[in-house]
């Protein structure tokens, strides 16, 4: 167990990034988990630079591709080209052969292309007329959305929204971070100042051992009374699902690795639940018009306060 | 006045330490000071929660060593470790001080009432 690696990857992005690093933090453990991340804000609250030098200090391969409205999946899988020299088609790469994609505005993006990213998503692979290809490991998807945006979007259907492990809403920084942000820019700044944190190796070793910390059976009973009670709850129409707690408890296991522990405690667990659980679920419509609840994330809250955890 | 006094005083030593077998047995007792007399606590608190939030309360206790009591406590609920030996005490001091001081607290009510 290496306590040390979140205050070196927080480093490393401070460099560039100012006031986020809850955000850096929720990546990591992310990462950690294995999951893709969904970051939501308005344009120039520091989204993509974020996630760029989150690729650079992790040593990750980056790229980057701008959604629109006239994408095709296969400018984002790849596909087969007529190659004039061998006289045969051969399967081209897209952008998505890399180890951090930066999904930016998804929600641009036609439905087709937003269901190209499923499969690659769950399963680390894309198939293109019927050839599989394996993604490189570690493969994630960073996902930004604007919430303020309302024509020529197509909103992430429910299943595109599981797949996405966290979703990250980014505010606007209060003044005092404002304030050092146009400090900062008054020169010139790129991720060029992030160094590397991890070699290749050592961060599969990492992820293989965040893989073997251990869960009990009480924090797994824990978890199912909580995915339960999201699913008996009157003010949702859309409970969590079972990917949803296993996303969580995958979470925790990351938690529990950068806290120095090689178990799992409910505090693991609790402290990351609005991140994964909140985007999921869905408000019932009359409690959103009697004015009984505004935020998931909300209900969320008051599940686990309501919930005894194993002590 | 001074009668409620004494009996104010009287109750709050009339509470004896708890006897517990090891810091498993001091822990559930923690527990069950924490749901019984701090009545704002959420049933959904995690022991993370309710050291900060009593910390935060000013109970003084020796916090360094309450928290790797806590840290062995969790070692064995959690992660599967033997019940630890030793390292009950502090959490037991915890304990009574959140017993002590709410019916400490009462007892200062009971007593501004009678005057």
């Amino acid at each position: 167990m290496d306590t040390g690696i979140k205050e070196r990857v927080l480093e490393q992005i401070r460099k560039v990034v100012v006031g986020r690093d809850r955000e850096a933090e929720l990546l990591l453990v992310s990462f950690l988990s294995g999951g893709h991340v969904l970051l939501e804000g308005v344009p120039g609250v520091s989204k993509t630079i974020l996630a760029k030098s989150f690729a650079k200090c992790m040593g990750l391969e980056f790229k980057r591709v701008q959604f629109t409205p006239d994408m095709l999946p296969m400018d984002m899988v790849g596909g087969f080209v007529f190659n004039m020299k061998d006289r045969e088609f051969e399967f081209r790469q897209g952008p998505v052969f890399t180890n951090l994609l930066l999904a930016d505005e998804i929600n641009r993006a036609p439905p087709k292309v937003q269901s190209a990213l499923l499969e690659a998503m769950q399963e680390a692979q894309v198939t293109v007329e019927g050839l599989t290809q394996k993604l490189p490991f570690p493969f994630m998807v960073i996902a930004t959305q604007n919430p303020q945006e309302f024509q020529g979007v197509y909103p992430l259907p429910e299943n595109q929204l599981d797949r996405f492990l966290m979703k990250i809403t980014l505010p606007y920084p209060d003044s005092a971070t404002e304030s050092k942000i146009i400090r900062r820019n008054l020169d010139e700044m790129d991720t060029g100042d992030v160094k590397e944190v991890f070699e290749p190796k050592e961060l599969e070793g990492i992820l293989h051992q965040v893989e073997k910390i251990r869960v009990s059976d009480e924090v797994i009973d824990y978890l199912s009374t909580i995915a339960e009670e999201t699913r008996k709850e009157k003010r949702l129409s859309l409970g969590a699902s079972p990917r949803a707690m296993v996303h969580l408890i995958h979470c925790g296991r990351a938690n529990a690795y950068l806290a120095g522990r090689d178990f799992v405690i409910p505090e693991d667990i609790k402290s990351v639940s609005s991140y994964v659980l909140a985007h999921r679920l869905k408000l019932d419509q009359s409690a959103v018009l009697t004015g009984t609840v505004a935020d998931p994330s909300q209900v969320v809250q008051d599940i686990f306060t309501k919930v005894r955890p194993p002590r | 006045m001074f009668a409620f006094l004494a009996i104010a005083i009287i109750a709050t030593r009339r509470i004896r330490p708890p006897s517990v077998q090891d810091l498993s047995g001091a822990f559930q007792d923690l527990d069950r000071s924490i749901t019984k007399f701090v009545p704002d606590m959420p049933a959904g608190y995690t022991w993370g929660e309710a050291v900060e939030r009593l910390k935060g309360a000013g109970v003084k206790v020796d916090w360094s060593k309450m928290e790797s009591s806590l840290a062995e406590y969790e070692a064995f609920r959690y992660g599967g470790r033997d019940v630890p030996k030793g390292g009950e005490d502090e959490v037991v001091r915890l304990s009574m001080k959140i017993r002590r001081r709410i019916v400490g607290y009462r007892n200062k009510r009971k007593s501004a009432g009678a005057d």
